[in-house]
């Protein structure tokens, strides 16, 4: 048997697809599920570090997808910073804005760990992309952008 | 009383019939049985005054009369031991001469006394003794050999040959030469391709020194014969003397029809006498003739043709000495693809059929380890990509990235020994099957036999070098 080592939290898997850390990438990236059924994808952080405040923006087909939530990931809840979190979903475009942010003078995340919870309705079959857009951006604690070395993208396969 | 009467009118009768004959009267008692049954004394007896009679030395007094002499006399053939009642049993008998004797066994061996009575005197005239080691049937031979020296003769050539059987040396080997057989009805190619096969079978009789060819040739080219035309029997006595040789081998061979016909004759070149005279006639494809000419010189040897002989001319497989009957290559080439090894093992090559098995068990336990390793390393893999697609944390996902790439490297190498043990079992099956059939027990066929001989062309006079291919 040939072994599939395409967990998306790998790092040389993602290195495989030039996505390098620090890095924002859905998992699974890759689902297969029948129209009219919902598909729950995680937002995750790779090996990022010290990053205090983060907008991530993700683009969907809007014509074979809708949002049905997004929730606060296991990494913020589970820190003690306790940062706010929030989100924006625009149907008609097709876009979720995902913002956190920790306040005061807490230090930023750093590591790997999943931001968020997206649960999405597939309205139509066929090959759906869902990708994290260049807006996405980090900083530290001194609102410095932290340069990101890769945006993952996720691929549905509805029939 | 009418009894004795009768006798003695039986007596009168039988000297007016022999007056004419010169040779001595001799009768025989049947040899004292001395540690073997008595009935095995009186068959070797018997055997002895059956061949006393070939030898034409003597005149042999009826057995039956002598037991009725010895009835009217009280006395039982093997009780009369002494000369003095030989002597007086012969009296009766009006024999000049009586033979008695007596057959011993000391162990292992047998001996044999034999001695002829004067009649007349009382005294032994010839005394012969003779001592046997093997089975009591070979005495058969010497109670034959014994009846020509006890009338004061040499034994025939086959008589004493016979008697040497396979322990014959050189020195009792008989020193013949074999003349083209006389082609009657087939070519004289045919002919002297016969008169060859038929030498070259003496030859193998292990039982006389053939006189080289050439040797032949020159004496006759100087005494301005050709081999055909020296088919008298002056002519090839006179050549044998030549040669120095005891025998010569005549004969010739015969087409009438669809039948052949073979005679042959060795006659001594210093009595001119024929020693043996045989022939055989045989129908078929003039192939055959060769068979039949191969055993004719086994007989004319005053010996018995090889089983493979005989069961040539049957048409049935011809025997092998040390291959059991019905072996054959495609049987071992059958054997070994069936289980590798035993096709040499049924050719009687041990070592070489336990090698080769040997080997391939060597290599399947090789192979069946391999698999066993492939086995486990597909079930690490297997379980090591499950934990590495469930993990969530980035070093636990690259510890177990590397356990799974490494039990898939050994997946794959485990996987590489396994072919290369399999190839090596296929090449060693493969090897030994084509072992098997070249060395297999090959049947002694005509198609068997293909080589190089060495040959004598008459019109040429001179050896020469034949390579033969069956093609049957």
């Amino acid at each position: 048997m040939e072994a599939e080592l395409k967990n998306p939290l790998d790092v040389e898997y993602n290195n495989s697809k030039g996505i390098n850390p620090p890095a924002f990438i859905f998992s699974p990236d890759e689902v297969t599920t029948s129209s009219g059924s919902n598909v729950t994808l995680k937002v995750n952080a790779l090996e990022v570090s010290n990053v205090a405040g983060a907008h991530i923006q993700i683009k969907y087909d809007q014509n074979k997808l809708s949002v049905n939530s997004v929730s606060q990931g296991d990494w913020l809840i589970d820190t003690s910073q306790n940062p706010v979190f929030f989100y924006e979903d625009d149907p008609l475009a097709g876009l979720i804005d995902i913002f956190y942010s920790i306040l005061g003078e807490s230090e930023g995340l750093s590591g790997t760990g999943v931001v968020a919870f997206i649960v999405f309705n597939i309205s139509a079959p066929g090959q759906i992309n869902i990708q994290l857009t260049s807006t996405t951006r980090i900083v530290d604690k001194e609102n410095q952008e932290i340069q990101l070395n890769g945006l993952g993208e996720a691929l549905i396969n509805a029939q | 009383m009418v009894r004795f009467s009768k006798i003695y009118i039986l007596l009168f009768i039988c000297s007016i019939l022999n007056a004419q004959d010169t040779r001595p009267s001799v009768a025989i008692l049947d040899f004292e049985a001395k540690g073997i049954p008595t009935y095995e004394a009186e068959t070797l007896t018997e055997r002895l005054r059956s061949e006393i009679a070939n030898t034409n030395a003597i005149r042999l007094t009826d057995r039956k009369l002598l037991e009725k002499i010895l009835q009217e006399q009280g006395l039982q053939q093997s009780g009369c031991t002494t000369d003095e009642c030989a002597a007086e049993v012969g009296q009766l008998l009006g024999a000049q001469f009586i033979i008695s004797g007596s057959i011993g066994k000391l162990g292992s061996s047998f001996t044999v006394d034999v001695k002829m009575v004067s009649v007349t005197t009382g005294a032994a005239e010839r005394a012969k003794a003779v001592t046997h080691k093997g089975d009591i049937v070979g005495l058969l031979i010497e109670m034959e050999i014994l009846a020509w020296e006890i009338v004061g003769l040499k034994a025939p050539q086959e008589l004493l040959l016979k008697r040497g059987g396979d322990e014959i040396d050189s020195e009792d080997k008989v020193t013949l030469a074999v003349l083209d057989f006389e082609a009657r009805g087939i070519s004289i190619l045919e002919s002297q391709t016969l008169t060859d096969r038929f030498s070259t079978e003496i030859g193998n009789t292990d039982k006389a020194i053939l006189v080289d060819r050439n040797a032949m040739g020159e004496i006759m080219q100087e005494q301005g014969y050709t081999e055909a035309e020296c088919s008298s029997e002056e002519c090839a006595a006179e050549v044998g003397a030549m040669l120095g040789v005891q025998f010569m081998v005549s004969g010739a061979i015969g087409k009438l029809g669809d039948t052949y016909t073979i005679d042959a004759k060795m006659f001594s070149v210093q009595t001119g006498a024929a020693e043996k005279t045989i022939n055989t006639t045989y129908s078929g494809k003039v192939d055959g003739l060769i068979t039949e000419i191969e055993i004719l010189a086994w007989e004319i040897m005053g010996l018995k043709a090889p089983k493979k002989l005989l069961n040539r001319r049957r048409g049935g497989n011809p025997q092998v000495s040390n291959v059991p009957r019905g072996k054959g290559r495609f049987g071992a080439m059958i054997r070994s693809m069936v289980v590798p090894g035993w096709g040499q093992l049924y050719s009687d090559r041990k070592l070489m059929g336990w090698s080769i098995l040997g080997g391939e068990l060597a290599i399947s336990a090789l192979a069946f380890s391999a698999y066993s390793s492939y086995s486990t390393a597909n079930s690490d893999v297997v379980a090591f990509n499950q934990q590495y697609n469930n993990a969530t944390d980035p070093a636990q996902i690259a510890d177990l990235r590397s356990k799974t790439l490494q039990a898939e490297a050994d997946q794959i190498s485990s996987n590489d020994q396994m072919t290369t043990m399999i190839y090596a079992a296929g090449g060693l099956w493969a090897i030994n099957v084509v072992h098997a059939f070249l060395t297999g027990p090959k049947s002694d066929t005509a198609s068997g036999k293909s080589g190089f001989d060495l040959v004598y062309h008459p019109q040429m006079f001179q050896p020469q070098l034949k390579f033969f291919i069956a093609l049957d």
